[in-house]
């Protein structure tokens, strides 16, 4: 950061200009702007939060589903000693003879 | 026997003041034209330019109306209060835009602080010097100067403004003065 400056002002500001500066009608009417605005945000994010609420409340408490991962009851692994062969292709001859 | 208003009454004026701006924005005028002058002058010697300290006073302005309804009166004036809000709204400018601060004051404002037996032909020049010493000190003793002696403030408001102890803020005050005759001192005639 540089350092500071010092200015010497060779015309004095007078009263009579700084009043020309002060506008409370546009004071009140910027106020009010940055008020409507303050007021839509906090809608929004009150929005937001009761979206994210209810979506909360729907996932905790949705009707438990049957896991699509778990294992078909009917479609147990068969266990056997059996080996299993590859099935032949209709002339009887395998395509490795 | 003529009525002489004291400062616990224009505080207590002030409070009812403030009380009815937190009920009604528009109660908020009669503060906004007592202080805008001083914070306008106050902003206007920490930057240089009349356009920004116009910008900063509206800001100041805008956030403490923005504020009023949260503001608690203990006592301390509204518009130690405003000094304080204006302050940050000076350094928030000069962090966003990366400049360098600025201090600027009138030339027969600092040429009060020459001696008084300075010659006429000389106070250009002393003035010149004046400003070269007050570069030379820190950003926070600068300030601690302006608000004791441009604008005039107590050292418990300065305390308040700084965050600086009261003791703490005087000792500064006082260095600073040392520091700054030394450096006259050290100049040949």
């Amino acid at each position: 950061m540089t350092r500071h400056q010092i200015k010497i002002r060779r015309e004095h500001v007078t009263s009579g200009r700084i009043r020309n500066h002060r506008n409370f009608g546009a004071l009140q009417r910027e106020h009010a702007r940055a008020a409507q605005r303050r007021r839509l945000t906090q809608l929004f994010a009150g929005l937001l939060l009761a979206v994210s609420l209810l979506l909360g409340l729907y996932l905790l408490n949705r009707p438990a589903r049957p896991d699509a991962r778990a294992p078909h009851p009917e479609l147990q692994p068969l266990v056997t000693d059996t080996v299993m062969q590859p099935l032949l292709p209709a002339g009887g001859s395998t395509p490795l003879r | 026997m003529p009525h002489t208003v004291s400062h616990q009454e224009i505080l207590t004026e002030e409070a009812q003041l403030i009380v009815a701006a937190q009920r009604d924005p528009a109660a908020f005028e009669v503060l906004y034209n007592r202080h805008y002058e001083t914070i306008f002058r106050y902003v206007l010697r920490r930057t240089y330019d009349e356009e920004l300290a116009a910008d900063l006073t509206g800001q100041t302005f805008l956030k403490a109306m923005t504020n009023l309804p949260r503001f608690e009166y203990r006592g301390t004036p509204l518009l130690a209060w405003l000094y304080r809000i204006a302050g940050n709204e000076v350094r928030k400018h000069y962090r966003q835009h990366k400049q360098a601060p600025v201090f600027s004051a009138d030339a027969a404002e600092l040429a009060r602080w020459l001696p008084a037996e300075t010659p006429d032909e000389l106070v250009e020049e002393r003035l010149a010097l004046l400003s070269t010493f007050l570069e030379r000190l820190s950003e926070d003793e600068v300030l601690l100067l302006q608000l004791r002696f441009f604008e005039e403030k107590s050292f418990q408001e300065i305390a308040y403004l700084t965050d600086l102890g009261e003791s703490a803020a005087k000792m500064r005050v006082y260095r600073t003065l040392a520091r700054l005759r030394k450096m006259f001192d050290a100049t040949p005639q």
